[in-house]
């Protein structure tokens, strides 16, 4: 192959998987942003949308109905908030206390899928297949038709967050929360909200990238951490920092993983964070928190 | 203080259990000995965690990093050094790259801190899958001591030898941690915790101040990692996955953050109901487990160590007010 065709095909799977990554960053940019939540279970959450997605699908082999596993994720995210967040909102070191809860969550949800699921490798089948040639280059239409759902989701919640009242409220609750409670808003139902919208983000990650590659519970680790270096790089709580970080890392895992090999890949990754974090600790965009 | 009033209730359960324990071993059940030195392998490192999360409110997140780092570098050097050699040298490799990491990263607000040392276990664990592909590591050597012309080697009368060095060492790590946490050291290092804005307007060096704790930490929990890989002979890649952190955890959530005793006395407790799970629920024992975990996390606050405090200052009398407190004072007074 020759160079062209190598660079197109990095540029092709950067793109969806930069798509797919800056979904999952943006739910933990969210909920870092918002509720000072360093939320270590997404991983893990990503999985369990991506499993409650396939066990749906092969109990009714429709996929619309595979669907509602979206809705089941927001629940559960608002029942986690109600049961968990809200009772340690109120204490001193809760910023700690809630990431030491997510990790052991962490390793709970995985436990449970493996108990319900089985340990396997696990497959989402692809919503297009068939190719789309362009000259002598083959690509594969479901990389295409991730990026443009990814994109359109993506698109959906900047419009969401930008221009709703909700989203107005969710952003001012993250800048001044003392402010946000003089101006009457309901912070308990937005955290709810938040936390259920970071999940829901999670799983749709989840189903979207278990539609590539085959996924088994714990395989949601890389994905968290690579996201995490996402965050760091674009800055906590800016939308346009973690869009823009998302694909650049995409693109350095990607290319890093196809010239020099896979193992390799996250590395340079992290050898990025820590550049980072030495030179610029809050990112590219992101303000001083 | 709570320490003086409490100390009573856990000097006299330790020298029982030092008594007890290797007898019940040597004469009636090997197991308990068994969950007796594993759960002080896993309480060492939980203790050593529990100076830099609870004291210095250090996310230090890169103990299964360190943990495994040390397991593995014994594993390897060991088939060709001298045992005594090799638990030193695996200290020493698994100390440089975390201090590094921190020299790095140690100015960095928690959380950011607390990321770039949770990658740390990512890394070195791909690290040394890359240096060894094989995933287990069989017939790891013990370490022995020459008593005139007898070769006591670790492993006999039941691993008693075993019992004996971490006990010393769990003893070895308290006193040092009292000792480092009453100093000066101790106080600029709580201080920052407590109001990091203000620490440093008094000039504390967060530096100077966190690193001398991060190496103790740090020197403690390989020490723990490197006789796990010793004590059980064998080690798989599975040792840097996130079930021995999730254990780390699991017995800090449970004894208490920041509580003297309580990651100690968690990890017994820990340790046999991980076993008793284990016979009949093997599956479920994690989730139990986390469960309590949240659950004591989010409504007894200092876990079970707070607990305990409570009810021996309750019992003894003597007038409790929270360490806390009095550091802040001292502080204010030193100053």
């Amino acid at each position: 192959m020759g160079i062209i065709e190598d660079v197109s095909v990095i540029m092709i799977s950067s793109l969806a998987i930069g798509s797919i990554y800056a979904l999952m960053a943006l739910g933990l940019s969210m909920l870092w942003s918002t509720l000072n939540l360093i939320n270590f279970a997404h991983g893990s959450l990503m999985m369990l949308g991506a499993y409650i997605f396939v066990y749906i699908l092969m109990s009714t082999n429709n996929l619309l109905l595979a669907l509602l596993a979206i809705p089941i994720m927001f629940l559960i995210g608002m029942a986690t908030y109600k049961t968990v967040f809200e009772k340690t909102s109120r204490m001193e070191d809760f910023l700690l206390r809630n990431a030491l809860i997510t990790l052991v969550l962490g390793a709970m949800i995985e436990q449970l899928i493996n108990i319900y699921f089985g340990g396997t490798y696990m497959k989402i089948p692809e919503f297009v297949s068939g190719y789309i040639f362009i000259g002598s280059l083959r690509i594969a239409s479901q990389y295409i038709a991730i990026t443009f759902i990814s994109l359109g989701l993506l698109f959906l919640l900047y419009l969401i967050i930008f221009h709703t009242k909700y989203g107005l409220a969710i952003r001012a609750v993250g800048q001044d929360l003392q402010e946000s409670l003089l101006c009457g808003l309901n912070i308990r139902n937005i955290y709810s909200v938040t936390v259920g919208i970071g999940f829901v983000l999670a799983s749709i990650a989840g189903i979207l990238l278990g539609s590539i590659y085959i996924f088994n519970p714990v395989s949601g680790r890389i994905p968290l951490l690579i996201s995490y270096i996402i965050v760091i790089f674009g800055g906590v709580g800016s939308f346009m920092g973690t869009l823009v970080a998302s694909y650049i890392i995409a693109l350095l895992y990607v290319s890093s993983s196809y010239y020099i090999g896979g193992s390799w890949s996250l590395f340079i990754a992290y050898l990025m964070m820590l550049l980072i974090l030495t030179i610029r600790p809050y990112g590219i965009f992101g303000g001083r928190r | 203080m709570v320490i003086r009033a409490t100390i009573y209730i856990y000097g006299a359960i330790m020298v029982v259990s030092l008594i007890l324990i290797p007898i019940i071993g040597l004469y009636i059940n090997q197991t308990i000995l068994t969950l007796a030195i594993i759960s002080l392998i896993f309480g060492i490192s939980a203790l050593s965690w529990n100076l830099l999360l609870g004291y210095g409110g250090v996310w230090f997140f890169g103990q299964t990093g360190v943990f495994g780092l040390s397991a593995y570098t014994y594993g390897l050097m060991s088939r060709n050094y001298d045992p005594w050699i090799s638990f030193i040298l695996s200290i020493v490799i698994s100390i440089i790259p975390i201090t590094v990491i921190s020299l790095l990263s140690i100015r960095l607000k928690s959380a950011y801190f607390a990321l770039a040392t949770f990658a740390f276990n990512l890394l070195v664990s791909a690290a040394l899958i890359a240096i060894y592909p094989a995933n287990v590591i069989f017939q790891i050597p013990r370490l022995y001591i020459n008593i005139y012309s007898y070769k006591l080697k670790f492993d006999e009368y039941n691993s008693i030898p075993y019992y004996i060095l971490l006990l010393t060492i769990t003893i070895i790590f308290l006193y040092i941690q009292k000792k480092m946490l009453t100093s000066i050291l101790g106080i600029r290092f709580i201080a920052l915790k407590e109001n990091e804005d203000r620490a440093l307007s008094l000039g504390i060096d967060p530096l100077r101040a966190r690193l001398p704790f991060i190496i103790v930490s740090v020197i403690f929990t390989s020490i723990a990692g490197s006789i796990y890989a010793q004590y059980l002979g064998s080690i798989s890649q599975s040792i840097f996955g996130l079930d021995i952190f999730i254990v780390f955890l699991i017995i800090l959530g449970l004894g208490g953050i920041g509580t003297f005793y309580g990651p100690l006395v968690a990890t017994i407790l820990w340790s046999f109901i991980d076993f008793w799970l284990s016979l009949f629920a093997t599956q479920y024992r994690i989730i139990i487990l986390s469960i309590a975990t949240i659950v004591v996390l989010i409504y007894l606050r200092s876990g079970i160590g707070g607990l305990i405090d409570l009810i021996g200052t309750k019992l003894i009398g003597v007038e409790t007010h929270s360490s806390r407190r009095k550091t802040s004072e001292e502080i204010h007074y030193r100053h």
